[in-house]
């Protein structure tokens, strides 16, 4: 028998949805960051893409969840990625500078705990590398790249949650290793 | 499998970096993730209640209003079937405001008709 709340909503699932946005959440909130290069961006992007998962999706098969979470968040990206590139140009157009070149990604970044601060150092210049690579592909390759390469998915899970052809998937996704290599060639052991 | 090993192991170093981005984010994104998420969990218990009728009560209620509906139908079907209209002409009949006594009756009047036209012809 499912379990109610005392007014009768389905709480089987929820602890399910529950681990599942924990466990998913960081990892989009990064995704979301590469592609703005602003936590503040970045939050709002994961909040959109969860309440639409939420009000989409949850009643699918919990083994589904991810792709589907994710062509939500990456559709999220792709629309901010459109809207921002409207606003600069009318920017450019108009001569307008905020001043603001974004703030450092890396303040957000606690310090890693290891002991030994060379050690550290070279952690973290070579997570800054990683960033800035990854930041400086185009948003496809970007989005063909961590999905496959660091959230796990297959290609036609990539192409179901980039909206694209498996084909466009394989073409982005070698691009991304072939400008990652090209561009973190100094920071290979 | 020559040419997978280099990638393999240029992907799995990229995969720890980006890692270890994600374990060491800082204490006030963490808060703020995990309150989204606590935000999103809330409106999903709030949209079952609202939407989360369970299915067999859905289901039941469709096989109620069916089972009503075709009885209804049978009902009237069975009703109209006893209806003593065969002609086109009789709804008028059926229809009229008038007392029905005189239809009702028509035999014995037409019996009654003839009778005294016969008495008279007598």
């Amino acid at each position: 028998m499912r379990r109610k709340d005392e007014k009768g909503a389905d709480l089987d699932s929820l602890p399910e949805l529950n681990l599942f946005l924990a466990e998913v959440e960081k990892r989009a909130f990064m995704m979301a960051r590469f592609a703005t290069s602003n936590a503040d961006e970045a939050l709002d992007l994961v909040q959109d893409a969860m309440f639409e998962f939420v009000k989409r999706y949850t009643d699918r098969p919990a083994a589904e969840w991810n792709v589907l979470f994710y062509r939500i968040l990456q559709s999220r990206i792709t629309d901010w990625y459109r809207r921002a590139s409207v606003r600069n140009r009318f920017r450019h157009w108009f001569g307008v500078n905020d001043g603001n070149e974004g703030e450092d990604p890396f303040l957000n970044i606690a310090d890693p705990s290891a002991p030994d601060p060379a050690e550290m150092m070279s952690r973290r210049n070579t997570a800054e590398a990683l960033e800035k690579a990854v930041r400086r592909l185009p948003l496809r390759q970007r989005q063909a790249f961590l999905l496959r390469a660091w959230e796990g998915l297959d290609v036609a899970q990539t192409a179901t949650a980039m909206g694209c052809s498996e084909g466009s998937v394989k073409t982005h996704y070698s691009r991304a290793v072939h400008a990652l290599r090209a561009l973190l060639e100094e920071y290979r052991p | 499998m020559s040419t997978e090993s280099p990638d393999k192991e240029f992907l799995d170093g990229i995969r720890k970096t980006l890692d270890a981005s994600v374990d060491n984010l800082d204490e006030q994104t963490l808060l703020r993730l995990r309150r989204i998420r606590l935000d999103v969990l809330e409106s999903a218990v709030k949209r079952r209640r609202l939407f989360g009728i369970p299915r067999w009560v859905t289901a039941g209620g469709f096989a109620t209003v069916a089972v009503v509906a075709v009885t209804i139908s049978i009902w009237l079907t069975s009703f109209q079937q006893r209806l003593p209209v065969r002609h086109v002409e009789e709804v008028e009949i059926l229809t009229t405001q008038e007392h029905l006594e005189l239809y009702e009756d028509l035999d014995f009047y037409r019996w009654l008709t003839d009778a005294e036209m016969k008495g008279k012809e007598r």
